[in-house]
């Protein structure tokens, strides 16, 4: 008995200086591409616009559930893809927790957290050379150039 | 129940129902360039220490931006009662510090709660006037990385692979 005491207590200590090593409710979602502030307005003609909402559940407190990398990046690439664009100018990011989240978190204690995100923006055509990398959509790329090309 | 008791009732459930707790909103300046991942573009330069909050406003509005090779912005937010934020609302100054003139390269956004949140929640809710009835509820980090680059091509290093998307130099002149 005297045992299983001791565990509990080192398990518990244990569980706390992960949470104070990694953090908790911890969210890094990448953005495809470069964030460019060298554009002047002229240079962009919006599009379209776009919104994607995710929900995500922590568990644990909030150790175990992260979102994975690519939590906004495919549906980014696949919405400014399919309108045409080649980036996003505006873009926001939202996170809360909402009324249904926060009765699952309450009635479980926490071990249960939901969170919902929200990512929007304009999907905007870029007039200038995009900076010189590994392109993210080949053909998406060529577009860009002929249009690119065509300003000139 | 007296009626006094049924309204604040079904105004807290309204405003409960009708708002979110923890809301976080950041507008990132600039423009997000997706048709390449800037990864032939010349490392940009950056000053160190421009835009880091150290001490006690690092400790309160998180440490701002920090780093030289690759930057990381952190900013701390607070709301009361969990609905409305109040203190650092947004974090859009310090990306736009982070990114200057230039471009990011590998960027990522996120959030977290770390161990200097319980912390300053701790400190604070020990506050007797600041935290009296303990509304101020733990706040909560926002983050962005992003690794700094040159946005002109006309400095740009070879890139890393043949994978690589034209640039203006390969738009023909007009009128050819």
């Amino acid at each position: 008995m005297t045992m299983n005491i001791k565990r509990l207590g080192v398990s518990t200590v244990l569980a706390l200086a992960i949470s104070a090593m990694t953090g908790c409710y911890t969210v890094e979602a990448n953005l495809p591409g470069t964030l460019r502030n060298d554009l002047k307005p002229d240079q962009t003609e919006t599009v379209g616009t776009v919104k994607i909402e995710k929900g995500n559940w922590f568990f644990l407190w909030g150790l175990m559930g992260n979102p994975p990398p690519d939590f906004f990046s495919t549906e980014l690439k696949q919405q400014v893809k399919a309108k045409g664009g080649d980036g996003v100018s505006g873009l926001t990011y939202e996170s809360q927790a909402g009324c249904v989240d926060l009765i699952i978190g309450a009635v479980t204690g926490g071990c249960i957290s939901p969170m919902s995100f929200t990512v929007s923006g304009n999907i905007v055509r870029v007039k200038a050379a995009p900076i010189p990398g590994k392109s993210l959509a080949q053909g998406n790329a060529s577009a860009s150039a002929e249009r690119v090309a065509q300003a000139y | 129940m007296t009626h006094r008791s049924l309204l604040f009732a079904a105004t807290a459930t309204a405003l409960i129902a009708g708002n979110a707790c923890h809301h976080l909103t950041t507008k990132v300046p600039g423009v997000l360039d997706m048709r390449t991942d800037g990864s032939g573009a010349a490392p940009a330069t950056r000053k160190a220490g421009a835009g880091e909050r150290t001490g006690f406003d690092g400790l309160m509005l998180g440490e701002g931006v920090t780093g030289t090779s690759e930057l990381k912005v952190v900013d701390r937010k607070y709301w009361v009662c969990s609905f409305f934020p109040i203190i650092n609302e947004s974090a859009t100054e310090e990306i736009q510090l982070a990114v200057g003139t230039e471009a990011l390269r590998n960027c990522r956004i996120g959030q977290q709660f770390t161990i200097m949140n319980w912390a300053t929640q701790l400190v604070v809710s020990m506050l007797p006037v600041v935290n009296a009835l303990g509304i101020i509820m733990p706040p909560n980090d926002f983050n962005f990385w992003g690794t700094p680059v040159k946005a002109s091509a006309d400095v740009a290093l070879p890139p890393p692979d043949d994978a690589v998307a034209p640039t203006t130099e390969a738009a023909p002149a007009p009128g050819n």
